[in-house]
Formats: C-alpha cells, structure tokens, sequence
C-alpha cells in the first residue's frame, strides 16, 4: 500500500511539473515549492548525520558519539569557525562569519594554485605537443590542435588590440570555439532528451494495472482541474 | 581590525596550504593533509546549513509580509518540516537514527525516493522542451561562424546516436556538398549560377566518389566525422578555454594568497 | 513555389506548444513501441578505451567509485554505473563507493543494490563491496581520500567501523586503489578527480558523466588523465552492450551464477527514443533555417 502511495505522488509531482508546458499554474508551483523544501531538508538531513555528527562530534564527544575517532579538543576550532560561519544572517556580528569564509577562500586558493598549475596548465601545454614520430594523420591532427589551442588563447589575450596579424589569428581561434561550443550545444540536447526519456519511462512504467493505472488517472484528472482553473481564471479577468 | 584578522586568515591559511607542496615537513604535511582538510569539510558542513536557513528564513519573511504567493512559501516549510521530522524524530525503519536514511522503509527515505527523486528529476527533463524550441526559433544561420556553431551541433546530435550510422555514404556526401555551397552562399552574386552548380555537384560528385571507389572513406560515415570533431577541433577549442581559466584561476589565487584581492569575504 | 514559401515561413511562426507536442510524441511513440525502430549501437573509441583498460584489472584488485549525481541526471548516469558495477564484480573486482554529492549517496546505494539483488554475480557486503558516507567538502574530500582515507571515513555508510571491514584492511589512502572510476554530472567531477589525487598520485581514472560535461573533459580524456569516458545516455548504452558481451562470452566464469540469466542494460532500448527525438530536433533547425532565409529575403 505504500508502495503504491509512493507511486501515485510521484506521478502527481512529475505530471504537476510538466503541467508548466502548459503555463504557470497552481500545480507546478505547488510542486517547485515542495521541491526546494524538500530538498533543504534533505541536504541538512544528510550534512548532519554524515558530515558533522561523525566527524565534529565524533571527535569532541567520543563517548557518546562511537564514530570511531579518538577525542581530539582542536576540533572545537572548526566547531567555532562554523557557528561564526552562521552570523552571516546576523547584522550586527556578520563579521564574525568573515573568519571562516577566510578559512575556506584562503584553503582552496592555496590548493587550487598548485593543481590547477600541474593539471590544466602544464599537462595540457604538455600534450599539445605534436610527435613527429606519429603517422601522416595523427601529425595533422595535432597540427590542428596546437594551432587551435594557440589561436583560441591569443582570442582571450585582451592586452593587445585584435587588429592585424593578432586579429586574424584570434578569427580562426574564434572558429574552433565555435565548433566546440557547436559540440558543447548537440550535447546539451542529447542530455536533456536522456532526461526526458527517464521520465517518460517511469511514467509509462506505473500506467500499468500493478499500479492503478496511476499515469493516466492522475493526468485526466489534472487536465480536468486545469481546465476549470483556466475557464476560472478566464472569467475573473474578464469581469475585472 | 575585525577585517584585518580575516585577511590575515586567508593569507595564513593559503600560504599554508601552498607550502604543503613545496616543504617536506612532515608535522607540516600532517597538518595539512589531516586536520586542516577536516577542518574545511566540518565549515563546509555548516556553509551548507546556512544556505539552508537563509532559504527558510527568505520564505518565513514572504509569509510574514504577505508577499506574492506567500501561499506556497508555506508549503516549502512544510516539505522542510517534514523531512527534518523524518530526519530527526520519526524513524520508520528497524535501525538507528542516522543510518536510517539510507535503509530502505525508513519515512526518510520514501519520501528521497517518492518526493525528491521524481521532482528533482522532472525539472530537468523539463528542460528538453524548452531546448527544442530555442533551438527551432534561434540556430539560424546568420554568418560564418554561426554556421560552424550549428554543423558542429548537427553532426554530434546524429552522429552520437545509433541512428548515425544508418546514413549511407552518398547521402553524407550530399549533406557536405550543400554544407560547403552554404558556406560560400555569400561569395555568389548570381543566385541562379549557384543553385545550377549546386545541382551539378549534387550529381557528379557521388558517381565521380563511386567510381573511384571512395565511397568507403571513413569521412562519409557521420559517427566517425562527429568523433573527429570531438577529438580534434572541439578538443583544440575546450583546451584553449581550459587553459585560459587556469590562467585566470592561478593568477586569482595569487590575488588571494597575497591578500590583493579585497572583494572574497562577502564586502 | 509561392504556396511552399508561405508555408515555411508560417512554420516560421509555429506556436511552440506544438513543437512541445511533437518532441514529447518523438520520445513517448519509440518507448511505447520499442518494436518499431530497433537500430543496433556502434561503439565509440572512448567507450572502448574504458571498458579495455577496466578489463585490464585483476581479481581482487580495488576500484574506487565515486558517485557525484543525483536525481536530475539519473536517467544518464545510473545505467553506468550498473553496467560498470556488473563488469568489476564479474572481474572478482574490490569496489569501494563514495558519494561527493548528498543525492549519490541515493544512487550509490540503488546502483549496488540493482546488481546485487540481480543475483547474477556471487558478491557479498564488506568482502567484495563497501560504500562509504557523505561527506560535506567537495574537492577538498578527494583531497583527503588522495593523502588520508581514514582521517575522513571511519565508518561505512551502516555506521560500520571500517576497522572491523576486511577489505579495508591496508586501504588508507588513494595509492592503494588500482583504479578510479568517477560518474559524475557536475563540480565535484571528474575535474576535481584529476586535478586533486590522480594527476598527482598518478592513479589511472576513467569517467562517465553526462552529456553537457564531456565538451570540457574531452582535454583531459585526449591528453591521457582521464583513459577515455562514456558521454551520457548514449555512452551508457554502449557500455552496457560492450558488457552484455563480455558477460556472455564468459558465462562460466566463477564470479557468475550460473542459474541466473543476463539481461540487456536499460540504456539500450531508450536509443531508439533518443534517435528519433535527435533526428526531429534536426529537422526543427533545418525548417527553423529556410523559414528564417525565406523571410530575410521576403523583407
């Protein structure tokens, strides 16, 4: 019974979201607004009894919370640095949540300095290299590569006026941006139809009997209501 | 004062971070890769509790001050509500609080895979619509490079999925040849030159590829034309971006390290 | 002439409600009737470069899987990460999974727990698979896998201690994984992969994300950090054929049962929807096209 419960709400919401093909209307507000709370309370939900409950107070209260840490008192830094991080939403004290926003920001530039030095600049110069040892047409393709990846960067060099030589080079550096944004669009839309496929798989999955036929109940019941909303709506504008 | 002690923590903290790479010590390093690590994922735990009561709070002020739709802000506290109860409270499965999230009965989790699943789903699927129709109403053809942009885009959609594969040879070639006259459309200033060339291209071509028994290059099959794409031009294009962001990330976190750059701590 | 100008240019002005229709119809008609359309899948390289270079893993090695998706890219990844699963378990592979996103948590445990409950592969909790908790941190969490496992996890996602896990035994940082495979749909991904503990601990990673990722890590896939990758929907369908075989050529294997039949992936039959609907978006911009030269002309 509550599997069958559980089904006929998530047809509800998945019918009551695309009812937005349709306009804004009740239904699809209705089930956005569930979403974002629900979503919310999953986030801390998890957060806390994954993150902080084992790994703070797993920690500081070893007793009570067997997470398998020894007690460890410098730990109540990182417990203080978080509640600062909540003041954020206090007026007067907000600049206590600069402390730990200067943690974060002060960890991950340090971080991101040295990996994004070795990952995505040095590697990728690195393999932009043409090997002359390689056959006719892998040397023309890497050929392309490096003039693209060559091209492409003087197209983002801003210092220098794009007139002349410079200009002509950004042009072609233009033309492979466009093929990978070309590339970057068909992708989107082969992601989207994915996603619209799911759906419409799990819909036509509880149109079966084993499920009440829930899909097409809820959906005439839906357009039903739909339409009295909008014949509603028609006539208070009318008589407004 | 209050927001000199916080660039000196970024400061403090990113030189440290920076230096785990370069110094060999192992105190240090220890430090580095344990406790300051840990340190960030408990902060990072409650930045994440703070997005959460922000939201709340954005929706309690909506229902108080009667704003636009207040209505339904009520129902996002009460999606809150309810999951927090199931979170916290209302167990509904055979083990304890905690683990009971992921066990399959608890109320927590009927409601991830009855509530959250299917909307969180729905909302991006949505999205195909959506991307149909901006496509139908805005790829157009206006100049050269809007040309590349939409061929690019054409050929990976066909070409990525099995149906690619079923084109034959003469029709790809027939694609490429109207691809090309597309491409120098401008170039003719006798439109009736150009469309008899077209024609005639149109049919020599084919029988000219036939007979000289070229039919079988792999550059008139759409897959593989649409996996070169992917490996070479669309790969020299996504290489000078990611480039130019790492130069730009780098040169940000000098900024930062070096306490240059005043506008991160939220003034 | 005239009448087929006008006509192009009035589709030109289509209502897009009825564009709606016809691609929700280009993806209900082929999922309703798979009979219909039955194309068979081609491979592309990069998903056999996964698949060779997983299949190059021995028994009783150890695979880290991360899971960073979750509900609103399940229809890509999930298949993935099933058929990666039914391959590494047919191997005698160790997985180990970790969620960098809340909602992988979710997909982690409905992946296991859709091969596990298949029955097809002889695969038991904490000797052959572990999955590890959530934790908040994103990247800085790949880091800390990368240098100290154990400082971040100590139990699995059951509030098991991992101390009492065998095969977490000798498992403390990311040197002792064979190999990485990340399914990712966003930040943290399979960037963060690379740039956080691969790169530098020189651990080999393979990737499956969705669709819109693979434009941004096709650098990272040509230069050799991430040994090739399975692009969305489509990439999953081939995976899961690539393994459908692979499993039926080694139905003796001593990882599989034998009394329980193999079934095909999920990914396979939704292609055909995916074909048509690709094929109609197609046609929309070609008709989007002539409209648009017809009335430039026109005016």
């Amino acid at each position: 019974m509550v599997e069958i419960i559980g089904v006929w709400c998530a047809v509800l919401l998945t019918l009551s979201i695309f009812s937005y093909l349709y306009g804004d209307n009740p239904f699809y507000k209705a089930a956005e607004h569930i979403f974002v709370g629900v979503s919310a309370g999953y986030i801390f939900t998890i957060t806390f009894w994954d993150t902080i409950w084992p790994n703070l107070f797993g920690r500081l209260f070893p007793t009570i919370v067997q997470a398998g840490f020894d007690f460890d008192a410098s730990y109540i830094f990182p417990l203080i640095l978080g509640v600062f991080m909540l003041f954020r939403l206090s007026k007067k004290y907000d600049w206590l949540s600069r402390i730990s926003i200067a943690y974060i920001v002060g960890m991950m530039a340090g971080l991101k300095f040295y990996v994004f030095l070795n990952s995505n600049l040095l590697t990728q110069i690195k393999s932009s290299a043409i090997n002359l040892s390689g056959s006719y047409l892998s040397i023309i393709n890497e050929f392309i590569v490096l003039v693209g990846v060559i091209s492409g960067l003087v197209y983002f060099f801003f210092s220098k006026e794009h007139t002349g030589a410079v200009g002509k080079v950004s042009r072609i550096g233009v033309y492979f941006l466009m093929i990978k944004f070309g590339a970057s669009f068909g992708f989107a839309v082969m992601g989207r139809i994915s996603l619209l496929i799911g759906r419409f798989e799990e819909l036509i999955e509880y149109s079966s009997f084993k499920y009440y036929y829930s899909t097409p109940a809820i959906l005439v019941l839906m357009i039903i209501v739909l339409t009295y909303w909008s014949i509603k709506n028609t006539n208070i504008n009318e008589n407004n | 004062m209050k927001r000199q002690l916080a660039y000196f923590l970024v400061i403090f903290i990113g030189f440290l971070t920076l230096s785990g790479h370069f110094i060999n010590y192992s105190p240090l390093n220890n430090f580095i890769d344990n406790d300051a690590t840990q340190w960030f994922d408990i902060i990072s735990g409650f930045a994440a509790f703070l997005g959460v009561v922000n939201l709340l709070q954005l929706h309690l002020n909506k229902i108080s001050q009667k704003k636009d739709n207040w209505r339904y802000s009520i129902i996002t506290l009460l999606g809150f509500l309810i999951m927090i109860f199931f979170g916290f409270i209302y167990n509904g499965s055979s083990v304890a609080l905690g683990p009971h999230l992921k066990k399959e009965g608890s109320a927590f989790y009927w409601m991830f895979q009855n509530i959250y699943l299917p909307l969180g789903a729905t909302m991006f699927a949505l999205l195909a619509f959506f991307v149909a129709s901006a496509s139908y109403r805005a790829f157009k053809i206006r100049n050269f490079e809007a040309t590349l942009l939409l061929i690019s885009g054409v050929f990976l959609m066909i070409g990525r999925v099995p149906i690619g594969q079923l084109i034959p040879w003469w029709m790809s070639l027939e694609i490429y040849i109207c691809l090309l006259f597309a491409l120098i459309a401008n170039r003719f200033k006798d439109k009736k030159k150009m469309l008899t060339l077209l024609t005639l291209s149109l049919l020599i071509f084919p029988i000219l590829i036939f007979s000289l028994n070229l039919h079988d290059l792999a550059l008139f099959k759409i897959p593989n034309l649409q996996e070169w794409i992917m490996d070479v031009p669309a790969t020299a294009g996504s290489r000078a971006i990611m480039i130019g962001i790492a130069l730009g990330t780098i040169a940000q976190s000098y900024r930062i390290i070096t306490g240059r750059e005043k506008s991160i701590l939220g003034d | 002439m005239e009448l087929l100008n006008k006509i192009f240019i009035k589709l030109g002005q289509l209502d897009r409600r009825f564009i709606f229709i016809l691609i929700g119809l280009s993806v209900l008609i082929p999922l309703l009737r798979p009979d219909w359309i039955n194309i068979p899948i081609k491979t592309t390289s990069n998903s056999r470069i996964v698949f060779e270079e997983l299949n190059s893993l021995k028994s009783g090695d150890k695979v880290l899987l991360s899971f960073e998706y979750g509900a609103s890219t399940k229809p890509e990844i999930h298949p993935m990460s099933v058929a990666v699963l039914q391959h590494l378990f047919s191997k005698g592979i160790k997985v180990y999974t970790v969620p960098l996103w809340p909602e992988g948590l979710m997909m982690a445990k409905f992946a296991i727990e859709e091969v596990v409950s298949s029955n097809l592969f002889k695969v038991k909790e904490h000797i052959d698979y572990v999955s590890l908790p959530y934790k908040a941190g994103g990247e800085i969490i790949i880091r800390g896998i990368a240098t100290d496992l154990r400082s971040i996890f100590t139990q699995d996602i059951n509030n098991t201690l991992l101390s009492e896990i065998p095969m977490m035994n000798g498992v403390n940082n990311i040197s002792d994984f064979d190999f990485v495979f990340d399914l990712s749909a966003g930040v943290p991904g399979n960037a963060e992969w690379v740039q956080f503990a691969c790169d530098e601990y020189n651990i080999p990673l393979s990737s499956g994300c969705t669709s819109i990722m693979v434009t941004d890590a096709i650098p990272y896939v040509e230069s050799g950090q991430i040994r090739g990758i399975l692009a969305g929907m489509p990439g999953a369908a081939e995976y899961e054929q690539i393994v459908f075989e692979y499993l039926n050529k080694n139905r003796n294997n001593k990882y599989l049962n034998e009394k329980v039949s193999i079934l095909p992936g999920k990914a396979t039959s939704r292609m055909s929807a995916q074909s048509i609907a690709h094929l109609l978006m197609v046609v929309f911009i070609i008709f989007g096209n002539i409209s648009y030269y017809l009335t430039r002309r026109d005016k």
